[in-house]
């Protein structure tokens, strides 16, 4: 009967064999791997730039605040006219309770970066998809919202400041949430905040000149980081490795699985051939295992080179965690093929051995 | 008698009728068998059941007078007593002459080395010594159905069953494929060839005739 050295031996000798078919079927698995490959990479790109971007130009901003509401608003406007200052504008807060309900509420700390909002929900799960999806809050949205975690929100405009249009459960709201919601005002008497984004260079010194330029003590003034370093507590790679990828390796390893399974279709009279010559179905399901693993082998390096090198080409350069990510969704794919594509062995031998013997 | 179909029909899905009508038919240790008959009357269809690669839809296949069971006996003595040599060729296109061989013999637990060994014997028998590295896709159409004899004769089977065997073969080459084939006789096989061709038919012991599925002998 077959033994399992016999069949390793036929499996990598009908691969090895197999000439420019088996090349064809090993280059469009490869172009699977390398595409599972480079989506994770592309995807893990647009949330590391857009943290990058965050985090960076946060780190830049600070917050001048009063409690009496005293600032003067037309210094902080004032403030445009320096070189070293990228932006700065006033606020004046206004109490929570003026809003009955959520909506209405501002999310201002999108002001610094449009598309925080955005880093936040893509891995809080939306609910829904469109340009007015509604979204569970995460914790750190939630603080920054007043509002409970876990609430539905329908946000309004991502890409400009962000307005929270509606909220599922009114009776979620942050009840012990003593922060002010902050709208933007006129640079003209008295406010609560400034907020100023300062240029890299100038970072080091802009605390003591914003003391000077408002003239006033540190006791009576209270000057922060806007992102204090270690807010953005999130660790990155631990929530993307976490993310649900069932959506593109699932598609991606049965898109493997099919080129396998095309590949043994044209060669159903070999296995009609095996089966004459003593081959159980569980013969040509290992038989169909080894040429897979083969398959995938040459493959997947194939595929992962090709794709971390249109990866570096199109990303400058390619992150460990990105190519971990990236790793673990291709090596997801190719495991998926690794148990469905032999099973093209063992059904497409089904039929009689006298009629699959007629095949071509 | 070693190897016997009683009451054998056989219908095919596809089919109204039945291809095979109540055929009984016996064949003895190193016996060569021709089955003649016009195309579609149920040549192939019979070849394949003596040779158990199918079964039928009823009736009996017959062993040394015993019936043969399914599963895994069935294929252990498929591939141990029977040896097929098919009109289609059938082989690993992309493999070398010598791997086709030896495919028998590997498929009955032999080690690979020494299948070689016994692969290279045979394909000397059939005229093919000084080809077994060569790709079987470069070699011609008789040179093929040598390969597959030479692969029948490598396992030492019972029973070599043909199916058309000089098809689409010249007369020169039908005459070496023909020498080729009763070389199993030398090792002690049965040998049943299904064919059109009378000068095939000529060279077996006994040809039994085929018509609408059922059997006359001349």
């Amino acid at each position: 009967m077959w033994n399992v050295r016999t069949l390793i031996g036929e499996g990598v000798r009908n691969i090895i064999s197999s000439g420019m078919r088996g090349l064809v079927v090993i280059a469009a698995f490869a172009g699977v791997v390398a595409g599972l490959f480079l989506a994770e990479v592309s995807f893990v790109d647009g949330i590391i730039r857009d943290q990058q971007a965050f985090t960076e130009r946060g780190l830049n901003v600070f917050v001048v605040g009063v409690e009496d509401g005293t600032l003067q608003l037309d210094r902080c406007a004032e403030l445009n006219r320096l070189d070293h200052v990228i932006a700065a504008g006033g606020l004046r807060r206004v109490e929570q309770t003026i809003f009955s309900t959520a909506p209405g509420v501002r999310f201002q700390t999108v002001e610094v970066s449009g598309r925080l909002l955005d880093v936040w929900v893509r891995d809080i799960s939306p609910v829904s998809s469109g340009p007015n999806s509604r979204f569970l809050l995460g914790q750190a949205a939630a603080d920054e919202l007043g509002l409970a975690a876990d609430v539905v929100v329908e946000p309004r405009g991502i890409d400009g400041v962000v307005e929270i249009a509606a909220v599922a459960d009114v009776s979620a709201r942050y009840e012990a949430a003593s922060r002010w919601v902050m709208v933007p005002s006129v640079a003209a008497g008295g406010g609560d905040e400034c907020w100023v984004e300062f240029i890299a260079q100038a970072k080091p010194t802009a605390k003591g000149e914003l003391l000077s330029w408002f003239d006033k003590d540190e006791l009576s003034i209270g000057i922060r980081s806007l992102v204090p370093t270690g807010e953005f507590t999130r660790d990155p790679l631990r929530s993307l490795v976490e993310r649900n990828t069932r959506s593109l390796w699932f598609p991606g390893g049965a898109l493997l699985a099919l080129i396998l399974w095309i590949g043994v279709w044209f060669r159903r009279s070999e296995l009609g051939l095996y089966r004459s010559l003593g081959m159980s179905t569980l013969d040509l399901y290992r038989l169909g295992w080894i040429e897979t693993a083969v398959v995938a082998a040459a493959g997947s390096i194939v595929g992962v080179l090709w794709g971390a090198a249109v990866g570096v080409r199109l990303f400058d350069s390619l992150r460990l965690d990105q190519t971990v990510i990236g790793l673990l969704t291709a090596s997801s794919g190719v495991a998926f093929a690794l148990i469905a594509g032999p099973f093209a062995y063992a059904l497409l031998s089904r039929p009689h051995i006298a009629t699959l013997l007629k095949e071509r | 008698m070693s190897l016997a179909v009683r009451d054998v029909t056989h219908t095919y899905r596809t089919n109204a009728g039945p291809v095979l009508h109540d055929v009984s038919l016996e064949l003895g240790d190193g016996e060569t068998v021709a089955i003649m008959g016009p195309s579609g009357s149920g040549k192939t269809t019979l070849l394949s059941i003596l040779g158990l690669l199918m079964p039928p839809t009823s009736g009996d296949v017959l062993l040394d007078g015993e019936g043969v069971p399914g599963g895994r006996v069935r294929r252990v003595l498929r591939s141990r007593d029977f040896a097929w040599v098919s009109q289609t060729t059938n082989v690993l296109a992309r493999r070398s002459v010598r791997d086709n061989a030896a495919l028998a013999l590997l498929g009955q637990g032999v080690q690979r080395s020494s299948a070689y060994v016994q692969a290279e014997k045979s394909l000397v028998m059939v005229g093919l010594s000084g080809l077994s590295r060569r790709t079987v896709q470069t070699l011609s159409g008789g040179e093929l159905q040598r390969v597959c004899i030479a692969r029948a004769l490598c396992g030492r089977p019972r029973f070599i069953l043909a199916d058309e065997p000089s098809g689409q073969l010249d007369s020169a080459t039908t005459s070496r494929v023909l020498d080729a084939l009763l070389a199993a006789r030398e090792q002690g096989s049965s040998l049943i060839v299904a064919t059109h061709d009378p000068e095939v038919a000529e060279r077996m012991d006994r040809v039994i005739e085929l018509r609408d599925g059922q059997l006359s002998v001349r």
